[in-house]
């Protein structure tokens, strides 16, 4: 009865109940599109870091950033390697399960393609690393077996490489968006061959030299190579840099660091910060991330309250006029016997209704919101690598907490004026 | 039994006062009918409200089935007014977005205790507006029906809980005669079969006379009260 009665109440005030119901609504929505939003790009970047790597692994690089780009040129004095006895102290430490190693080739070098019917020279580092490892990142069965068939023919060129998959990205947005050259795909490109220059730059022409030309066939493309250069079986790469010279022979750019469980992360990585190196993992990225995002979330969800405050102090404010007005209404209810708390309930149904209608109405907004939005979005956003299929990521957990949201607080701005009306002397009112 | 010990009632408003009634003692016995009268301003009204609960007297006691009113807590008074009080209006108030029958639910809605069940409480209400013959309009809302039938929807309401009491200020005032008539018939009618005590404030002389007993005020003091004309007769 008291819902048939608030029902009754509101129909006869579609107007009021419509207007009140928007603020609402409004709040509502928006908090739907904030909390999705931040939900899903939270599972966006998530996915991206845990493309680079899992929570048990970490990275260590020599002291002062040996992966910026100028350390990696010989002039520069900023270096730091890794020796291999670094490498064997990592191993011996406790839940520490493999250790690869990366070495970079002691000198810039070029790289020339041919592609739709062009050839292309860029600079370029050579990396490499252990063949298992590399096999490891390969997307597909296929690719693995054909990189395993393809470094059994070492040290016959030409050899196995591997890109990084951004690279693509890279391309296509940049190069090939400036200069109406065809956008490419991982498949087209596969299986390339590429020529390796050592000691050709186009930008640093001190380092010229004439050294053989090694070639190499592009096998697949990995998440976790380098950005910025073609990364190779680590013997070929220990190879050349004998030949360059034998000081880089031994000396890693970096490590890769499995540990047994990613409880032990932690541990592993402050152990090796005390032996002087520089650790990276993906278990401190997302701790990181976790803090900015916090404030990024609560920023979103921040406007979403300013508006739900405004709604539900319109929903007061409706309410204490709706006290006034109704006031011969109160007056023959307290007369035919209802107690304050009668009346209080009256008014707090009336506002829990409009609390559920707001709370399915925006939720229902919301949800077609952030469809139009997702679609806008992918129309926009570039095609990149791990794009998730929606920007936005809805839980019904969130959904269900919303709604409650938003029946409390209709509830909780009607409480003072209802409870205002109770208070009203039955004569009082019923002589209005 | 209701009895009235020394009530006083004084309005305040600001800094006037005005006391709307003095010194009343009066006992109005189960399943009486008594009529009050007087002119306007007299405190008609003022009395029937502070019998039915609906307002606070200043000073004495008034007693109903032995239970002072003024002691009672609101939910107490509020239960009073519900279980053993009807009221009935000269303006009907009748909620006008709620239809006949929904309208005589209402006290039902406040009745405490068990919880009835929708159905029977429907149930109950149709019958009730059948009694006052205003069954076939029960769906309509107020203001599709004439004065008489609001009235008697009014009625209908007043009675849903049973009360003992019925209390009745100018229920004919807003009514054409022959209609006030058919009014004081049914409140006659149904004081006698449900054996309800049933108070009824008039100007009107002639529906005085059709109760058992007349009680005058004037000035908010009680001037007389005595048996009617047709009971002395
Ligand atoms: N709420 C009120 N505040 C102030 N004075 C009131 C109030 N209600 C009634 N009165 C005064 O009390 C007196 C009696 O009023 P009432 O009982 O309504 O008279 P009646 O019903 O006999 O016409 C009148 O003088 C009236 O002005
Ligand atoms: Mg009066």
């Amino acid at each position: 009865m008291y819902y048939r009665l608030a029902i009754k109440n509101l129909m006869s005030q579609r107007l009021r109940t419509f207007l009140t119901t928007l603020g609402l609504t409004v709040g509502i929505a928006s908090l739907v599109v904030f909390t999705g939003l931040s939900a899903g790009l939270r599972q966006a970047i998530y996915t991206n870091i845990l493309n680079n790597g899992s929570l048990t692994e970490l990275t260590v690089q020599g002291k002062s950033g040996g992966s910026s780009l100028l350390s990696l040129i010989p002039t520069s004095q900023t270096k730091s390697h890794i020796t291999p006895q670094n490498m064997a102290d990592i191993e011996k430490i406790p839940h520490v399960t493999k250790v690869y190693p990366e070495m970079n080739y002691g000198n810039v070098s070029s790289l020339q393609i041919s592609i739709v019917g062009q050839t292309f020279q860029t600079d370029t580092m050579i990396f490499g690393m252990p063949e298992e490892y590399l096999a490891d990142t390969l997307t597909t069965p296929e690719l693995q077996n054909e990189w395993n068939n393809a470094t059994q023919n070492y040290p016959a060129q030409p050899y196995p490489a591997i890109l990084s998959s951004r690279i693509i990205d890279l391309y296509n947005f940049t190069v090939a968006a400036s200069s109406k050259l065809p956008h490419l795909t991982e498949q087209e490109l596969t299986g390339l061959d590429l020529k390796l220059l050592p000691d050709q730059s186009t930008f640093f022409n001190s380092v010229n030299a004439n050294t053989n030309p090694e070639t190499a066939k592009l096998i697949g493309f990995s998440d976790k190579t380098s950005l910025i250069g073609v990364t190779l079986p680590i013997d070929v790469v220990r190879k050349m840099n004998q030949q360059l010279d034998p000081k880089y022979q031994d000396s890693y750019l970096q490590l890769y660091v499995e540990v047994d469980s990613a409880d032990h992360t932690d541990e592993v990585q402050q152990t090796i910060d005390k032996m002087g190196l520089d650790t990276t993992s993906t278990q401190q990225q997302i701790q990181t991330f976790e803090q900015n995002f916090r404030f990024i979330s609560l920023g979103l969800s921040m406007i979403s309250f300013v508006i739900l405050i405004v709604a539900g102090l319109m929903i007061a404010n409706t309410f204490f006029s709706a006290t006034s007005e109704r006031k011969n209404e109160i007056g023959i209810f307290r007369a035919l016997g209802a107690s304050r708390t009668n009346i209080q309930m009256i008014f707090l149904t009336e506002a829990s209704l409009l609390g559920i209608l707001g709370g399915v109405v925006g939720i229902i907004v919301g949800l077609v919101g952030e469809f139009v939005l997702n679609i806008i979005a992918q129309k926009i956003l570039p095609d990149v690598t791990n794009k998730p299929a929606s920007i936005f990521l809805d839980n019904w957990l969130t959904l269900l907490g919303i709604f409650l949201l938003s029946i409390f607080l209709s509830t909780f701005f009607a409480f003072i004026p209802a409870n205002q009306a109770a208070h009203l002397e039955p004569l009082d009112a019923l002589n209005e | 039994m209701i009895e009235l010990k020394n009530v006083q009632k004084v309005y305040k408003t600001g800094d006037e006062t005005v006391t709307a009634l003095k010194n009343i003692n009066l006992t109005i016995q189960d399943g009486e009918f008594i009529a009050i009268v007087g002119p306007s301003g007299s405190g008609k009204s003022t009395l029937l409200h502070l019998i039915g609960g609906l307002d606070k007297i200043s000073d004495g006691e008034i007693l109903v089935d032995g239970k002072n009113l003024q002691k009672l807590k609101d939910k107490e008074l509020s239960h009073y007014r519900n279980k053993e009080i009807g009221f009935v209006f000269q303006d009907f108030h009748l909620q006008s977005h709620l239809t006949l029958l929904e309208n005589v639910e209402i006290p039902l809605m406040f009745a405490t205790g068990k919880k009835r069940k929708e159905a029977t409480m429907q149930k109950k209400a149709k019958e009730l507006l059948t009694l006052v013959d205003v069954g076939d309009r029960m769906n309509h809302r107020p203001a599709e029906i004439s004065g008489g039938q609001k009235q008697r929807t009014a009625i209908a309401r007043a009675i849903i809980n049973k009360p003992h009491i019925l209390l009745a200020d100018e229920p004919t005032g807003n009514l054409d005669s022959q209609t006030g008539k058919s009014i004081i018939d049914l409140l006659k009618k149904l004081h006698k079969k449900e054996n309800m005590t049933l108070i009824v404030v008039t100007h009107d002389r002639e529906i005085a006379n059709e109760a058992e007993r007349i009680v005058e005020i004037k000035d908010g003091k009680l001037i007389e009260s005595k048996r009617s004309e047709k009971f002395t007769r």
